[in-house]
């Protein structure tokens, strides 16, 4: 019995949306704050500004781009 | 019925791949091309892959990954498998896999079309994919880090030097591929100049404007970056300003240098970030266009299946079949660099063991797919097109009319007439001589797209599929500058600890400096050599690259040989053997050929005894004693990889005898096991 069409399509629309956030880096911001209010609740969190500008200088650090 | 599956499926690549290497004589539809490497690809990731995953690695679903253990919300985090997928994608693809095929197709389209899908399947896949997973079990250590671990000091030192050349190589011949297309074209010299403002303009937007905002950014800088395509048309139409974008190789050379120097000591924010979100979002976007193109259009192949340069008399680069296609295309099949990403910052995203199959083999089974493309876009030209643009005048005997004259009689018809109209078409002023693949891939590519959206805009797309390969080239000249500049002011601060300060600003000119001078003098000589000097450079990255490609599977070989499951390591082993085998050849042939086209040497000694004889013409006097400084030059560095590669291979062969023998090999360094807290949810 074939699984219904629909489901895997948007299954499929679902998983080509992630790969374009994770070659662009998209949601590391939304990561972040999930990560931060599971292991630091209470503590302020950074602001998307001031992530962004921390982790851009670490992402270009090291070998990050192939020929 | 995995089984049946799989055992269709093998049929059908059967069928397909033994149907395209008897098709002789007639032309191909490039479906049959991509029909057949979807099949390959499907039974290396569903069969090959799946096995390594669970019998050879032994990969554990209920094991903690470093991204769980040493969760810290940045660079470490357990991230959903397709997003890791992307970010590898984006990190590994490059300009490589569109230069290399084109090159290779000198040969016909068989030959590098076969070893892309056989390298990639048993070759470069496995690598990306062990290295990965032994990286993730190792707290995302990186390769230089694991070859001192796994074969001593030496190794390490051997996997940073050997990252250090191929670097300086890589960067060279980029930027000589982007020269030769800019090369007195207004039209492409002002849009690859328009996309620098537009970086920065990028760069400004995220930072302060709207402050991390990247996909609205990136957004807007793609339509400017579109709209700097059709502005460069129009400068290319105004006779006033055309003028400031018409330029000679040599002057192009010194922009590159300059801006590759200014790029790698800006902060990072303001260039390079901004510019490799752009490359990213253009190179997803173009595959997937080229992909449908190709699948709508099915168009026929031209070039033959195997040329008569496979005896070795090519145009664009001498040299047989053997074993100069294996290692002209790297990247595509098996390529050295990708251990770098695939140690160090993708292993600190993997949720689960699990996710190592679709991001180390998946990855580059897509880079390979690009690769099969690029081959397809040179394989459509009218062979006598393509040899036209990608050889240099001084191969095809100098001057236009004696090119066409000489590639007629080869058998590969074409008229000065018709490369006019071509490039009338496409809006330059001459095709001829365009070494380094780009343009050909562009005209190719120009050609696809047009006859999907229309002739009326070919010139348009050319100038597109140039912006975007300049896109890639100029964001890998920056980024590997800069790691070249990490890694010599690594070394240095050992000499004297200031200089290891990476924010100290005048150790940061400095290195900068010093590795933009490096690859600088290979990019510079390369323009000045009337044979174009990809003919030189390319075979040498080739080298370079496979030479980390060996040492790469040196290391994870002998990971595999310390481990409970040697008698796998085979599923490394043999790549690294074949490697070992061409690397070898062809680099005996680039130090001791006879034939002064071929061997560095020879080609030295040759121009040294013209030169002497005096039978150079004037305009060639001048460049002449640094050619054949270069030259040896390059013989030094081809011997020196050789050396490398050797040492670290007979490193690990010492560990494979001792295990042979019977004897015990030390433990390598793994974490030690952790149960996984992750539920299904959080590995989505």
């Amino acid at each position: 019995m074939p699984e219904p069409l629909a489901p895997r399509l948007r299954a499929l629309a679902a998983a080509l949306a992630d790969v374009v956030r994770g070659a662009a880096g998209l949601d590391e911001y939304a990561r972040y704050v999930a990560h931060h209010r599971r292991r630091h609740a209470g503590e302020p969190c950074p602001s998307r500004a001031e992530f962004f500008r921390n982790r851009q200088s670490a992402r270009w650090h090291g070998v990050r781009r192939c020929c | 019925m995995q089984k049946l599956f799989g055992f269709v499926l093998a049929i059908v690549a059967a069928i397909l791949v033994g149907g395209i290497a008897l098709h002789r004589g007639e032309s191909i539809n490039a479906l049959w091309i991509i029909a057949a490497a979807a099949c390959i690809y499907t039974l290396g990731y569903r069969f090959y892959a799946a096995w390594i995953s669970a019998d050879v690695l032994a990969a554990d679903p209920t094991r903690a990954t470093p991204a769980e253990r040493l969760d810290n919300g940045r660079d470490f985090v357990p991230t959903p498998r397709w997003v890791v997928f992307g970010h590898h994608f984006a990190a590994i693809a490059g300009p490589g896999p569109l230069i290399g095929p084109t090159l290779a197709a000198q040969f016909g389209y068989l030959p590098g079309t076969l070893w892309i899908l056989i390298g990639s399947v048993l070759g470069g896949c496995v690598q990306d994919m062990v290295v990965l997973f032994c990286s993730t079990r190792r707290d995302g250590r990186t390769l230089g880090q694991m070859a001192r671990d796994e074969l001593g000091p030496f190794g390490g030192t051997a996997a940073i030097l050997g990252t250090l050349s191929i670097m300086v190589i890589l960067i060279a011949v980029l930027g000589l591929v982007v020269v030769n297309a800019m090369k007195h074209s207004p039209w492409a010299t002002a849009t690859v100049f328009a996309t620098i403002p537009i970086a920065v303009l990028v760069g400004l937007y995220m930072r302060s404007l709207r402050p991390g905002r990247v996909a609205e950014a990136s957004l807007l800088g793609v339509a400017l970056l579109l709209g700097a395509v059709v502005l460069g048309g129009w400068v290319d139409h105004e006779p006033a300003l055309r003028t400031y974008f018409d330029h000679p190789g040599t002057t192009l050379a010194w922009f590159v240098i300059g801006y590759g120097f200014v790029a790698a000591v800006l902060p990072v924010w303001l260039l390079l970030a901004p510019r490799d979100y752009l490359s990213t979002f253009l190179k997803l976007g173009t595959v997937v266009l080229l992909a449908l193109a190709i699948v709508v259009l099915r168009p026929e192949l031209k070039m033959p299946a195997l040329t008569r340069f496979v005896d070795g008399s090519g145009p664009i680069f001498a040299g047989k079949l053997f074993p100069f296609v294996f290692i002209t295309i790297a990247c595509g099949a098996i390529s050295g660099f990708h251990a770098l990403v695939s140690s160090g910052t993708t292993p600190k995203l993997i949720a689960t063991e699990r996710d190592v199959r679709l991001v180390g083999y998946g990855s580059m089974v897509l880079e390979s797919l690009v690769a099969i493309m690029a081959m397809i876009a040179a394989a459509l030209l009218d062979p006598g097109v393509y040899f036209a643009i990608n050889s240099p005048l001084a191969a095809l005997g100098g001057a236009p009319d004696a090119a066409v004259a000489t590639l007629t009689a080869w058998g590969f018809p074409v008229s000065v007439e018709q490369m006019h109209a071509l490039a009338r078409e496409v809006g330059e002023a001459t095709l001829f001589a365009r070494t380094g693949g780009a343009p050909s891939l562009a005209v190719g590519m120009a050609s696809i797209l047009s006859g999907v959206f229309g002739t009326g805009l070919l010139a348009v797309w050319y100038h597109f599929a140039i912006m975007f390969e300049a896109v890639f080239i100029l964001t890998t000249l920056d980024a590997g500058t800069r790691v070249g500049r990490f890694m010599l002011q690594d070394a240095l601060a050992h000499v004297w600890a200031p200089l290891g300060r990476t924010s100290w600003y005048p150790s940061v000119v400095l290195t900068s400096a010093l590795v933009v001078a490096a690859w600088g003098y290979f990019l510079y000589v390369g323009v000045i050599d009337p044979y174009g000097g990809i003919n030189i450079l390319w075979p040498l990255f080739g080298i370079a690259n496979q030479m980390l490609a060996g040492i790469a599977l040196a290391v994870v070989t002998a990971i595999l040989l310390k481990g409970s499951h040697a008698r796998h390591a085979w599923i490394t082993g043999i790549p690294l053997a074949w490697l070992a085998v061409v690397t070898t050849a062809a680099a005996l042939e680039k130090l001791s050929s006879p034939n002064p086209k071929i061997g560095f040497l020879s080609g030295a000694a040759d121009l040294a005894a013209k030169l002497a004889a005096g039978m150079l013409p004037p305009e060639r006097l001048a460049a002449a004693p640094k050619l054949i400084f270069n030259q040896r030059l390059d013989a030094l560095l081809t011997a020196f990889f050789l050396v490398v590669l050797w040492v670290v291979i007979a490193d690990m062969l010492r560990l494979a005898w001792r295990r042979a023998r019977g004897g015990r090999l030390p433990a390598s360094p793994e974490a030690p096991y952790a149960r996984s807290q992750l539920g299904e949810a959080g590995r989505a």
